[in-house]
C-alpha cells in the first residue's frame, strides 16, 4: 500500500485522456474475476496476432512442421502465456518494421502502420503484466522464506518451467498425437494447464481457473490490468496528456483524419467534453487530498491573496 | 416570507444536506473500493439500437488516466451478424446524440458527487480532529480532582489546546520558511559540489 501512495502521488503529476473508437462496443461487463479477465486479454492479444498472420493458434488446424516456433503453445492468461505473446509480438514488430520501410506512402502502408503500433502494445503490454507475475512470485517466495526461517514447512515453488519435461504437454491435444504419429515437431505441441503454479500464476484452463485462489494484486497492478484489458487490441483515436506543469500534449491519429467530417465533429466533442470533465475530477482529487492533508495551508493562501 | 417560513426553508435545505451526507461513507467506501480493488471507477450508458447492444463507456483510473470508449459511429460488430452497418440508417445518428447526452450527464453527476465527497471529508476530518481534541481535555478534566491548587493541571492542556489552534498559522508559516531554506541551503551545497558555485 505505501507503493501503491507513492506511485498515486507521482501518477497524478499526469493526465491522460484517451478516446477510444470500439467496433465491437458491446454492453458486456468486464469479468469480476482477475483470472478470466488476464484470460480473455491473453486470448484477444493472441487472436490479433493470429490475424495478422504473424502466429497461430494451436486450434487452427493447418499446423504443419515448418510452423515450429509461430505455434501459441501457452493457451492460458498467465506469466508464461504473456511471455510467449510478448516475443511473438517482438518478432512480428521486427518484421513490420522491415516491410514498412520498402513500402512507399499508400492506404497499405497505412493499415500497416496501425498494425506495428498495435503489436507494439501487445508486446509492451504483456511484459508488464510479466512483471507482475514476477512481482507475485517475489512475494509469494518473500513470505514462504520468513515462514521457513520460522520454523514451518513450506516448499517455495520454482518461478520458471521446464519445458523439456514431458509431463508439461497436453497429451489429449491432437497436435500431441500428431507428433508422436507424424513427426511434428515438440515445438508445435500445446502445453498442459500449470496448477503447481497457480498461487502466483494464472497458466491455467477454464477448469483449474475457477478452482483456483485469487490472486493477490496490488492496486498498481490491477489499474494496469484494467487498462490493458480495456483498450485491448482497439486503436486509440485520440490522446490528450496534460502535465502538471502545464504542457499539453495531443495526439491525432490518420483514423480519427480519415473519419467522415460530421463524425469527426462528434468525435472531436466527445473527446473535448472529456478533457474538462477530465480535469475537473483531476481538480476535485487533488483539492481532496490538499483539504485532508491540513486546511491550515488554504487559510494562509486565503489570507495572503485577500 | 416571514421569519419562520424562511427559518424552515433554510433548515429543510440543511436537513436534505444531511440526509445526503448520511450516504457518503458508504458511496465513498464503494468509490474507494472501486479504485483500489477493481483499478478505476466505472461510468456506464448502456443503449439497444436494433439487435445490437451497445453501450458509452468511461474509466476514470487512480493514476489519472481517463479511457473513453464510445461505440463506432458507421455502425457496430454483431457475433451473429459480422459488421452492421448504420450510416445511412436516419433514426442512428439521433439515438447515438441522445445516449451520448445522457452518458454526459452521468459522468458530470459522478463529479459532482466527488466534489461533494471532497467537502464532506473535509468537515469530517476536522469535525473528527476537534472533537477528539476537546474529548481529551474533558477526559483530563473529569480525571483531575480540581482543586485551587492543581487547576493549572486542567487549564494547562485547554491552553495548549487553544495557543495551538490560535498560533496554528504561524507556525505553519514558520515551518514553510525553514523548509524553503533548508532546500535552499541544501540546493547551494549540491550545486557547490557539482561545480557550479554560486
Amino acid at each position: 500500500m505505501p507503493d501503491f501512495i507513492k506511485n498515486l502521488a507521482s501518477d497524478l503529476l499526469r493526465l491522460e485522456v484517451n478516446t477510444i473508437i470500439k467496433q465491437n462496443m458491446t454492453a458486456e461487463k468486464i469479468p469480476a474475476n482477475k483470472r478470466v479477465l488476464l484470460r480473455r486479454l491473453a486470448d484477444s492479444y493472441r487472436e490479433a496476432l493470429a490475424d495478422y498472420e504473424v502466429a497461430k493458434l494451436p486450434e487452427d488446424g493447418d499446423i504443419i512442421p515448418t510452423d515450429a516456433g509461430r505455434v501459441f503453445r501457452w493457451r492460458y492468461g498467465g506469466q508464461f502465456s504473456f511471455q510467449e505473446i510478448s516475443g511473438v509480438a517482438k518478432q512480428a514488430a521486427e518484421s513490420l518494421e522491415a516491410q514498412l520501410a520498402n513500402l512507399p506512402d499508400t492506404p497499405e502502408k497505412a493499415d500497416l502502420s496501425n498494425r506495428h503500433k498495435i503489436v507494439l502494445r501487445i508486446r509492451s503490454q504483456s511484459s508488464n503484466i510479466v512483471g507482475v507475475f514476477k512481482m507475485m512470485y517475489r512475494n509469494l517466495k518473500l513470505s514462504l522464506e520468513e515462514q521457513q526461517k520460522a520454523g514451518a514447512t513450506v516448499t517455495i515453488p520454482n518461478g520458471f518451467f521446464d519445458e523439456e519435461k514431458e509431463d508439461l504437454l497436453d497429451k489429449e491435444h491432437y497436435l500431441f498425437s500428431q507428433m508422436s504419429n507424424q513427426g511434428l515437431p515438440r515445438e508445435c505441441v500445446p502445453f498442459v494447464s500449470h496448477w503447481a503454479s497457480r498461487d502466483w500464476n494464472n497458466d491455467l484452463d477454464w477448469t483449474d481457473l475457477n478452482r483456483a485462489p485469487e490472486l493477490d494484486l496490488t492496486p498498481d497492478s490491477l489499474s494496469l490490468l484494467y487498462k490493458a484489458y480495456e483498450i485491448g487490441t482497439e486503436q486509440i483515436v485520440l490522446q490528450t496528456v496534460i502535465q502538471i506543469e502545464g504542457d499539453v500534449t495531443s495526439y491525432i491519429t490518420p483514423t480519427y483524419l480519415g473519419l467522415p467530417d460530421q463524425y469527426k465533429d462528434i468525435v472531436m466533442g466527445i473527446h473535448n467534453r472529456s478533457i474538462v470533465t477530465s480535469t475537473q475530477f483531476w481538480g476535485a482529487l487533488f483539492s481532496t487530498i490538499v483539504n485532508l492533508a491540513g486546511r491550515t495551508f488554504n487559510e494562509i493562501f486565503r489570507r495572503r491573496t485577500g | 416570507m416571514n421569519f419562520f417560513q424562511s427559518l424552515r426553508a433554510r433548515w429543510q435545505v440543511r436537513f436534505r444536506q444531511w440526509g445526503r451526507w448520511w450516504a457518503y461513507p458508504r458511496q465513498a467506501y464503494e468509490f474507494i473500493h472501486a479504485m483500489l480493488k477493481e483499478g478505476g471507477h466505472l461510468i456506464e450508458t448502456p443503449f439497444q439500437f436494433g439487435r445490437g447492444s451497445l453501450v458509452f463507456r468511461t474509466l476514470f483510473q487512480p493514476d489519472g488516466t481517463v479511457l473513453n470508449f464510445i461505440p463506432d459511429l458507421r455502425g457496430f460488430y454483431s457475433d451473429i451478424e459480422g459488421w452492421v452497418e448504420l450510416s445511412h440508417d436516419p433514426n442512428w445518428l439521433p439515438t447515438y446524440q441522445n445516449h451520448l447526452r445522457q452518458h454526459h450527464l452521468n459522468t458530470q453527476a459522478f463529479l459532482d458527487a466527488v466534489k461533494d465527497h471532497g467537502q464532506f471529508w473535509d468537515r469530517a476530518v476536522l469535525t473528527g480532529l476537534s472533537t477528539a481534541n476537546l474529548g481529551f481535555t474533558a477526559y483530563t478534566a473529569l480525571r483531575v480532582n480540581l482543586t485551587p491548587e492543581n487547576w493549572w493541571e486542567f487549564a494547562g492542556p485547554l491552553l495548549a489546546a487553544v495557543g495551538s489552534y490560535l498560533a496554528r498559522p504561524w507556525l505553519v508559516r514558520q515551518t514553510l520558511r525553514l523548509l524553503m531554506r533548508l532546500v535552499g541551503w541544501v540546493a547551494v551545497r549540491r550545486l557547490r559540489k557539482a561545480g557550479l558555485g554560486i
